[in-house]
């Protein structure tokens, strides 16, 4: 008998994606194991393929091969499901402009309904300073409020699985705070198992037990968060300024 | 889980709600009845100098109905075209079938039509036109034929083409070539025979034809055919519709 805590909460195995059968892979044969309540951070130089992994385990990108399971259960053969264990902040805001962010949280809210409740989310609202500003339409939001109210949406109602690129650009380092500590809280207390992209090396080392380096569309290694700066910067000399005449001599004072 | 009916339910809601946010939808809701209205204060009959026997005011107001249903209905296309609507790349992400995310909008879509269909209703009395209550069930359910068609092939046409300026080249290349081919603003019978061949393929016909029967109590196709032609065309252009929704990868990087 398998018990639900052997399970990763994502796993995924060789996944190789292409946006098109001529073009070259974005993501080659990676592999990644995430437990139950664990955060995970994913590092890597932009148009490494981090976003393409977050469209391929949110379901919108569906043509991979390789093989992708939310608790056990096939992401191709049971979207449905990981659809309700998942909730996404994308690098963008993709709320409307025109409608008010309480109407926008009442409905995202009541279409996962896993146990909808109007209470807890105004009570994240407050605490993200946006009871104010919940009637108001979200053209008038700042960046930040904007990407607030995301957060409110993404954490409200105990999602499972939250998938995060880059959660905290544009907030205040207060605002930054209270999210980091709100979503070590979900992890210690509730289980909520956290995939995050980031690029911000202070936001990895308050949130993530592990961090995948991915590079030349693949995981490369996976460090322990301790050893995150250092081998960073050694990658870095390595691979960035080695081959950059102008930087060169800066790495060697 | 909240049930299906439920989700329509919030879908058409959210949808009507995105709508009226705009202040251009009211103008959708008003632009048929003041064309009517202009074709009411202006006598179109004595401008053109026709015999009053004619009265071709009267002939051209079913097709002018089912025209600006036709022109709403594929506007409903895009809402799945991720440049012009945000917030698919989250809607995609939803614990939701594409048929229930299809059917929502639609009803919203259908609710909205509405609006605009009771007006039309009130101002047939400017043109001394009564309508018992069979007629006024015989032109909404001609109504919402004419709809359902080309809410379809509108989903049909977006799925199919990735580029925003292209689907609007169609969507405005259909409006009007469907327009003239249809028995809109002149009699089929008085028409050349491969005009007569093109509107018989044409659903925008059949629906016009309907309409004007309920409306004036005359028409010029058989009935039976029409609908029949209606229900394959929009049973067809839905399950496209909905086919190409669930295969259709949404390219976001």
């Amino acid at each position: 008998m398998i018990l639900m805590n052997d399970i990763s909460a994502i796993s995924i195995k060789n996944l190789t994606f292409s946006y098109n059968s001529k073009s070259k892979p974005v993501l080659k044969n990676l592999s990644l194991e995430i437990g139950r309540g664990e955060i995970v951070g994913i590092f890597g130089p932009n148009g490494s393929g981090k976003t393409t992994l977050i469209n391929i385990i949110c379901t919108i990108l569906k043509r991979y091969d390789g093989s992708i399971t939310i608790d056990g259960h096939d992401l191709r053969r049971n979207a449905d499901y990981a659809r309700r264990q998942m909730r996404v902040l994308f690098d963008e805001s993709i709320f409307d402009y025109e409608l008010t962010g309480r109407s926008q949280l009442t409905f995202y809210g009541k279409m996962y309904d896993q146990s909808y409740s109007y209470d807890e989310t105004m009570r994240l609202a407050r605490m993200l300073n946006l009871d104010r500003v919940l009637d108001a339409r979200a053209e008038t939001y700042s960046k930040g409020m904007r990407r607030s109210l995301e957060l409110v949406r993404c954490l409200a109602n105990n999602p499972r699985i939250l998938l995060l690129d880059e959660p905290t650009t544009g907030l205040d380092v207060f605002m930054r705070k209270k999210i980091w500590l709100l979503l070590k809280k979900m992890s210690r207390d509730r289980g909520t198992t956290i995939l995050l992209v980031t690029h911000d090396i202070e936001e990895a080392r308050q949130l993530c037990g592990r961090v995948a380096l991915i590079d030349d569309r693949a995981i490369r290694e996976i460090v322990p968060i301790n050893q995150l700066r250092s081998r960073l910067n050694k990658r870095f000399r390595e691979k960035e300024l080695l081959h950059d005449d102008i930087l060169r001599g800066e790495t060697t004072r | 889980m909240i049930s299906r009916f439920s989700r329509l339910a919030l879908i058409a809601r959210f949808y009507l709600k995105k709508q009226f946010a705009k202040k251009t939808s009211y103008f959708g809701v008003l632009s048929l009845p003041i064309i009517i209205l202009a074709i009411w204060l202006f006598k179109i009959d004595q401008l053109l100098g026709l015999p009053v026997k004619m009265n071709y005011s009267i002939y051209i107001l079913p097709g002018l109905l089912g025209i600006y249903l036709m022109g709403r209905s594929v506007r409903l296309g895009f809402v799945f075209s991720p440049e012009l609507n945000r917030s698919l790349r989250l809607w995609l992400t939803l614990p939701i079938k594409p048929s229930e995310l299809i059917g929502g909008f639609i009803i919203g879509e259908l609710v909205f039509q509405l609006i605009t269909i009771v007006i039309f209703l009130f101002m047939l009395s400017l043109f001394s036109l009564t309508t018992s209550f069979v007629a006024l069930l015989g032109i909404l359910a001609y109504s919402v034929m004419i709809a359902l068609c080309f809410l379809g092939l509108s989903v049909c046409i977006i799925m199919l083409f990735d580029s925003r300026d292209l689907v609007q080249i169609i969507y405005s290349a259909m409006l009007s070539g469907m327009s003239f081919i249809s028995p809109a603003f002149y009699r089929i019978e008085e028409s050349p025979w491969l005009l007569k061949s093109l509107i018989s393929l044409n659903p925008l016909s059949y629906g016009i034809d309907g309409l004007r029967l309920f409306i004036t109590g005359a028409h010029e196709m058989n009935l039976l055919v029409g609908v029949l032609y209606l229900l394959i065309f929009i049973t067809c252009a839905m399950g496209a519709g909905i086919y190409l929704l669930k295969r259709k990868t949404f390219f976001y990087t």
